[in-house]
């Protein structure tokens, strides 16, 4: 099934999109823990900055004394001071 | 929770990665199931946890993605183990200690009865006393089936009981009987109903027998209000047979009642001098320590204890108890009542004389109680209309109704 089909049921249905398409899911507790779900990868990891590669672009976390609680093939939490999140579509 | 228990026994690392492309170490440590925390970057690189297991298979995760990996620090039970490897009476502490735990597993320490309303804990623990059943005892001579035999015969109100053993723990559940155990059988022969007490006669429902007073009449203690003698009579009006039945009926009554209650005219009175003792105890088996400061002179002393019992586990209870004492220093001395005091006696009596007749179902229309000096202390007297059933029944004689049936015979 083609993601334009996927698109157009997710809007017909009003599937969850995380769940069919795969989109990124990023949740929040005040700004110092965040938990990103449906990442594909780690691009760079710093101190002060952290890029993951998503199905459908880059996501790049900027702040300070980011710390990687755990991280798995589904969901990672990363803590420390979060400044600023940027996506980047492809 | 699990996750870490599981961790610090297979014991886990921290590691420092350093070299081109740590990122590339995480996406292959991630895609091989390789567990990594608590990642953090250092000017130095890459720091993280990972565990023993884990860097057995990140071989070649650390091959392809060219980075050094290093053990900065050792955490968990195997390390630990080989740390204290020369510490030979720690590991004999330890092995006595479970030794010690398996050993007390055997036994019973603490007993639970739960849903007894009726009888106390104290009176059923008593009872398995009686019944070689205490804590300290073995487990093996615990007979649940036995107990619960012996409980159902010696407590009849008892209707349900379950006896387990569960870790050192004995659990007795029981349930008491909330309904009446005999229906009381009802009476048929013939019989009068007589006045309880002295009183005038203000409601009246016969429902059999013969009403022997009228609603108005004074009656006395013992006269008859409806007899159970039931008189034929032909058209004359001349009795030609009687029959007996049981007399059946309500009868009010207005009655008076007196009474008194005797009080001592001296009130004892506690007063907190603020001293306080606090203190500690320790009681492991039949071993009783108790630290708490001495106390000073003849003094009075009201003291509270607040007891655990060590448990490892909801059931797994040992023999060991600690708590802590709150002793609080009082000084008692004697006082003459106060008149607010004996007015407030007088209440109390007036209040408990009304709950227990209002208990009964009396009516009651006048109540006065008045405070009486004696020589030592004070009486409260007092005196009470009450609308009460003064009707009793009293069973008829067997002379009385052969006597009768005489009567019958002959005329």
């Amino acid at each position: 099934m083609g993601r334009r089909v996927r698109m157009a049921a997710v809007d017909a249905l009003g599937l969850p999109r995380d769940v069919v398409l795969g989109e990124t899911v990023i949740s929040m507790e005040g700004g110092r823990t965040m938990v990103i779900e449906n990442y594909r990868s780690i691009l760079f990891y710093g101190d002060g900055c952290l890029k993951l590669l998503t199905k459908n672009g880059k996501i790049s976390v900027e702040g300070n004394g980011l710390m990687i609680d755990y991280y798995d093939e589904e969901s990672m939490r990363v803590t420390g001071v979060i400044r600023r999140i940027e996506f980047e579509e492809m | 929770m699990r996750a870490g228990l599981s961790r610090w026994l297979g014991g886990y690392l921290l590691v420092r990665l350093t070299g081109r492309a740590p990122e590339r170490f995480f996406n292959l440590c991630r895609s091989r199931g390789i567990e990594l925390w608590g990642l953090r970057a250092t000017p130095e690189g890459c720091e993280g946890y990972m565990t023993v297991a884990g860097l057995r298979q990140s071989r070649e995760p650390i091959r392809k993605a060219q980075v050094k990996l290093r053990i900065r620090r050792r955490y968990g039970l195997p390390f630990f183990l080989y740390r204290n490897r020369k510490r030979k009476l720690f590991f004999a502490g330890v092995a006595a200690c479970f030794a010690m735990l398996y050993g007390l597993s055997f036994f019973i320490w603490d007993i639970q009865v739960e849903g007894n309303r009726m009888y106390t804990e104290d009176t059923l623990v008593r009872y398995f006393g009686g019944l070689d059943i205490r804590c300290g005892m073995p487990k093996s001579l615990v007979d649940c089936q036995d107990l619960e035999d012996s409980l159902r015969t010696d407590f009849p109100e008892i209707t349900w009981v379950s006896a387990r053993v569960s870790g050192t723990r004995l659990l007795v559940k029981i349930k008491e009987n909330e309904v009446l155990s005999s229906v009381p059988e009802l009476e048929t022969g013939p019989c009068d109903i007589v006045a309880e007490k002295d009183g005038i006669i203000t409601e009246m429902i016969v429902r059999s027998g013969t009403p022997q007073v009228a609603v108005g009449d004074t009656v006395a203690a013992g006269d008859v209000l409806i007899s159970g003698v039931v008189p034929i009579t032909d058209d004359g009006g001349t009795v030609v047979a009687e029959h007996y039945v049981r007399a059946d009926g309500d009868v009010t009554a207005r009655t008076s009642a007196s009474y008194r209650q005797d009080y001592s005219g001296w009130r004892t009175v506690e007063t907190m001098t603020g001293w306080e003792r606090r203190g500690v105890f320790l009681t492991v088996g039949g071993w009783s320590l108790r630290l708490m400061p001495p106390e000073q002179g003849e003094s009075q002393w009201k003291t509270a204890t607040e007891e655990h019992q060590l448990a490892l586990t909801e059931n797994f209870c040992l023999p060991v108890w600690w708590g802590r004492i709150l002793a609080k220093e009082y000084s008692s001395y004697e006082r003459m009542c106060t008149p607010e005091e004996k007015e407030e006696a007088k209440e109390q009596a007036l209040t408990e004389f009304s709950e227990k007749l209002t208990e009964k179902g009396v009516q009651i229309e006048e109540n006065n109680a008045r405070i009486v000096e004696t020589g030592s202390g004070f009486s409260v007297e007092g005196s009470a209309v009450l609308r009460e059933p003064i009707g009793e029944s009293r069973e008829l004689t067997s002379s009385k109704i052969s006597a009768v049936e005489e009567n019958d015979r002959t005329e």
